[in-house]
């Protein structure tokens, strides 16, 4: 499978071991990495933590390196993030050229901040390709239960996320169709200027979002006529069910996670 | 699959789309009954998706009603029990899918009535069987030709067990094989006692109903069993279709003072004529 093949926010139907596991429980594990991508200081943290979860993914198999690949936004989100902590943060001077500078604490915070980043996007991306969408939805719905007593509509609130995360390949292959139909009548996506570029882009714009309300509504509409009434009494032909040694391996990822904090 | 037959009546039924002045549908009456396979055929724009959405409630009429197996689709509280009772598979599979796979999205009608998950298996497997999918069951949606698409959007409708199918031009955008796969399983479901309301433009499909409904600019301008309403070909041309290929070959013959006598539309009537 080639990084063209597949897209963030992409759900794959392949036999691993995370997409066997509940989704509450990886819900749980994503959140619980989040806060501690952001409770770490130092780069050691970091890269005990980025080197205990690619252990982790590798394990469960899944095509995690084709979609990196894939994701120049990010790369290149990444690449910003760094070059303005690098140059933008005083700090002891380590290279200095012109009015340009790079600092040691800059260079510290670009590579800590990039990383971070990058940890966040890997963790989501594999979250939403070993979850399907609908068990996603229940997953979140089942964690946010509580809430409802406060009256806040949960299973709206979860189908809505479901449904935005259903709909992230299709207007990637949407865009991509796009692109290549603008190229075909001329625009220039690679070697024009960026004014040209932003131009070009335009006109691929608009269809986009004219065809997502258009989906959304076709969307809308088929959930309607299936009795989709929110999701209130739904039940699941494979229901949710916790194993006991997803929970231990779950406890383990976090206490582990936990641990880099307080030992290094 | 049910007991007594029941039927979707639409009476004086009128529908205009928000910020339209003309009705896109104007005074529309028919009694579509459960068993039955009626087509209801007309060239683009002429009403046949909004009388299709009318029937099982997913739009409400401006004047006139549905009663759709006894139940007015204009009451909100109906409209559970009429979506159970009256499925609907439109014309577009790709953008209406929600399960990560076949059985998924099989499966997501029945969730939705909160049927137990052994229920819902039984269901599931079932209109996969009937539906002739069982083998790409595990499979995504995404993965799949249009014409398996559409396939496992009716197994969807299948697993509601519902007393009415309607097709919004399920197979318009279907090759000549596809076509075939799911006209076959209305078939197979009319068998069963399921009533079939299939909106297409296709002659040769409305040929093999039991009952047409033409329509035109949002009116009735026809209805009838098929060799009735669609063997004039002067009819058929005058409702902006084209008549069947049989039918222009038996208006050939009348010219050259051959005539057909009896109703041609298929190439199958048309020999049997030669032969007789």
């Amino acid at each position: 499978m080639t990084g063209n093949d597949i897209a963030i926010g992409q759900y794959l139907a392949v036999e691993t071991p995370l997409n066997r596991m509940d989704p509450r429980l990886k819900l749980v594990m994503v959140v619980a990495c989040v806060v501690m991508v952001f409770l770490y200081g130092t780069g050691w943290e970091l890269l005990s933590f980025s080197v205990l979860l690619l252990v982790v993914l590798a394990a469960t198999r899944l095509p995690l390196l084709p979609v990196l690949r894939s994701l120049e936004t990010v790369w290149v989100i990444v690449l910003i993030t760094f070059l303005l902590q690098a140059f933008l943060t005083p700090g002891e001077v380590m290279w200095h050229w012109g009015f340009l500078s790079v600092t040691d604490t800059g260079l510290s915070n670009g590579i800590t901040l990039s990383a971070r980043v990058l940890l966040l996007v890997l963790l989501l991306t594999a979250l939403t390709m070993s979850t399907a969408p609908l068990d996603l939805a229940d997953g979140l719905q089942s964690l946010l239960r509580p809430l409802a007593y406060l009256k806040v509509p949960v299973s709206r609130v979860t189908t809505v996320v479901s449904i935005t995360l259903m709909f992230i390949p299709g207007i990637l292959e949407q865009s991509r169709k796009l692109v290549k139909a603008q190229m075909a009548r001329g625009a220039d996506f690679e070697s024009a200027n960026i004014f040209r570029r932003v131009k070009d882009i335009v006109p691929v714009l608009v269809p986009i979002f004219v065809k997502v309300f258009h989906d959304a509504d076709d969307l809308a509409l088929a959930m309607d006529a299936r009795v989709y009434d929110g999701g209130k009494n739904r039940t699941r032909l494979h229901p949710l069910k916790i194993g006991v040694l997803e929970t231990i391996l779950t406890v383990l990822f976090i206490s582990t996670a936990i641990t880099i904090k307080f030992v290094l | 699959m049910h007991d007594e037959p029941h039927e979707i009546a639409a009476e004086n039924l009128t529908y205009t789309y928000p910020g339209m002045s003309r009705p896109a549908l104007y005074g529309v009456s028919h009694r579509f009954r459960q068993g039955e396979f009626h087509a209801v055929l007309g060239r683009n724009g002429s009403g046949k998706s909004t009388l299709a959405l009318c029937l099982n409630g997913l739009i409400t009429p401006g004047e006139g009603r549905v009663l759709s197996c006894g139940l007015d689709t204009s009451v909100p509280t109906n409209a559970s029990e009429i979506r159970k009772q009256v499925a609907i598979v439109f014309q577009t599979p790709d953008t209406r899918m929600v399960g990560s796979t076949v059985e998924e999205e099989v499966a997501f009608g029945p969730e939705n009535l909160g049927l137990s998950p052994l229920v819902i298996r039984k269901r599931v497997d079932e209109a996969l069987e009937l539906a002739g999918i069982e083998d790409i069951a595990r499979r995504q949606p995404q993965q799949l030709s249009l014409g398996q698409k559409q396939l496992v959007a009716v197994a969807g409708a299948i697993a509601m067990e519902p007393s009415f199918l309607i097709s919004d031009e399920s197979t318009s955008m279907l090759d000549v094989r596809s076509r075939a796969g799911v006209l076959k399983l209305f078939a197979d479901l009319q068998e069963r006692g399921v009533g079939i309301v299939h909106v297409t433009h296709f002659l040769e499909e409305a040929a093999i109903a039991d009952q047409v409904v033409i329509l035109e600019s949002g009116r009735i301008a026809g209805t009838g069993p098929p060799g009735e309403l669609l063997s004039d070909p002067t009819r058929v041309r005058n409702l902006g279709l084209d008549p069947l290929p049989a039918t222009m070959v038996a208006e050939e013959l009348a010219a050259l003072g051959h005539h057909t006598g009896g109703y041609i539309l298929t190439a199958e009537e048309l020999l049997l004529w030669s032969r007789a």
